[in-house]
């Protein structure tokens, strides 16, 4: 199904249709759990993204990412877009590369060519830009969208939607614990799944890999390491 | 849209099934509100320190020839990088070292002045850092580090340092493994560990945003 705008409305009576009789929740709960399945969908899978312009300043090589972009995944410098690298492949390989400019000449290029991430909002370019003024164009992930009253709205398409709701049931029953929380678990795990589905690397998270149930450290043992007590019973099929 | 702290009370309050009031009271006896704070604040602290993902940057000026020791900042967690700008046009990242590997590789540095290489903060005071050799010309330092949040007091006045993307992880399940962990009434090892490997799971998603790889 083609992606929809669902409103905060749409999402909790979907969520209702999910559960008989009276829940053990309240209708804040439901909205803060709607909520938080949005951010760690995002989180994950970084759904809602924007793009953002700036311009470049003279000799700078350091840049902070505008709002709305909570995090960048793209850079392009007048829509040509740079190759992602690191801040110690940068040390490594060019060790005076602060110093190195546009108009630097020599081995250095006439053109910013690599960026690297420093943190969510900040990002290194290289070479720095001699004469600034030229487009930084940046790709990036939104904030999420928080919906806070009925007619607030978010684009999901239908299997998402599905996931997402399970991930809000799992989230609203771990005040109860027990066997309630823990048939909820396939909720969690499916949640996650889709998120791999989308993002390949959250499947190289350990977490990621415990909750699935593919953590084998029986196979490897190390020093007698088991799987904590505390998660043996939330791994189907895993004793502790 | 950032979470006040009053608002992460009032989630901790959901998830502890306490009366929600926007985190004022805990009836339950098994927590205060001092140590609900003191749990949030400690997660928040720790999520970034581990995370990396929002940093500070504090350019110390007017470093003199020969001067060897910085202050930092006084919400200073831990350094991330030192970037040395000499008057005389040198630019140099400096490397962290510690004391032993300076004293055995460069014997005279602290009587040498040279161009500085590398920066210790193992071996100093509390909110002091030192670089080595010795400057032989005035400079200045530019510290990316990570910074402590803004202390979350439950007045309402205050917004969580993170995005709202790690806020669950960072500012609801660490809190809650270790309000659930805590040795008493209310330990209850089964949500302390699921709280604890949620938080987890927002480190690895922020170690996947940044470097690609947990």
């Amino acid at each position: 199904m083609a992606y929809t705008q669902y409103t905060l409305a749409d999402l909790e009576a979907r969520l209702a249709a999910r559960y008989e009789s009276v829940p053990f929740w309240t209708q804040p709960e439901a909205r803060q759990a709607i909520n938080e399945a949005l951010c760690t969908w995002n989180m994950l899978t970084g759904r809602w993204v924007t793009r953002a312009v700036m311009a470049t300043t003279p000799n700078e090589y350091e840049y902070v990412t505008p709002a709305p972009i909570s995090y960048r995944t793209r850079v392009l410098w007048n829509n040509r877009p740079l190759s992602a690298s690191s801040r110690e492949d940068f040390n490594n390989g060019r060790p005076n590369w602060r110093q190195e400019t546009t108009g630097s000449g020599g081995a250095v290029p006439t053109r910013p060519m690599l960026w690297a991430p420093v943190s969510l909002e900040l990002i290194y370019i290289w070479p720095a830009d001699l004469l600034g003024h030229n487009s930084l164009t940046i790709d990036g992930i939104m904030a999420t969208p928080q919906l806070t009253v009925a007619g607030d709205f978010v684009d999901l398409g239908e299997d998402d939607l599905s996931v997402l709701l399970g991930f809000c049931l799992h989230v609203l029953t771990f005040k109860k614990g027990s066997v309630w929380f823990q048939a909820t678990l396939p909720y969690f795990t499916a949640f996650l799944r889709a998120a791999a589905a989308e993002n390949q690397l959250i499947t190289t998270s350990q977490i990621y890999r415990v909750y699935m149930g593919i953590d084998r450290r029986d196979l490897k043992p190390i020093r007698g390491i088991t799987t904590p007590p505390a998660m043996a019973g939330l791994i189907p099929g895993e004793e502790g | 849209m950032p979470r006040t702290d009053q608002q992460l009370l009032e989630t901790l309050q959901y998830a502890a099934m306490e009366a929600p009031d926007l985190g004022a009271t805990w009836p339950s006896g098994l927590w205060t509100r001092d140590e609900i704070l003191s749990y949030l604040n400690e997660r928040q602290s720790r999520f970034l320190k581990a995370s990396l993902i929002q940093l500070g940057i504090a350019t110390h000026t007017g470093i003199l020839a020969r001067q060897a020791i910085i202050t930092l900042p006084p919400d200073w967690i831990a350094t991330v990088s030192v970037v040395w700008y000499g008057d005389d046009g040198q630019v140099k990242e400096l490397v962290r070292s510690d004391s032993f590997e300076i004293d055995h590789g460069q014997v005279d540095w602290t009587i040498t002045a040279d161009t500085p290489l590398v920066y210790l903060d193992y071996s100093t005071p509390t909110l002091q850092l030192q670089i080595g050799p010795l400057p032989d010309v005035g400079g200045q330092i530019q510290l990316l580090y990570v910074a402590q949040g803004a202390p979350l007091t439950g007045d309402g006045d205050t917004i969580l340092s993170l995005p709202d993307e790690f806020a669950e992880a960072a500012a609801k399940y660490g809190p809650l493994a270790d309000m659930f962990g805590k040795d008493g009434r209310g330990k209850n090892p089964e949500k302390a560990g699921y709280a604890q490997s949620r938080y987890q799971l927002g480190l690895d998603a922020a170690a996947i945003i940044l470097r690609g790889r947990t």
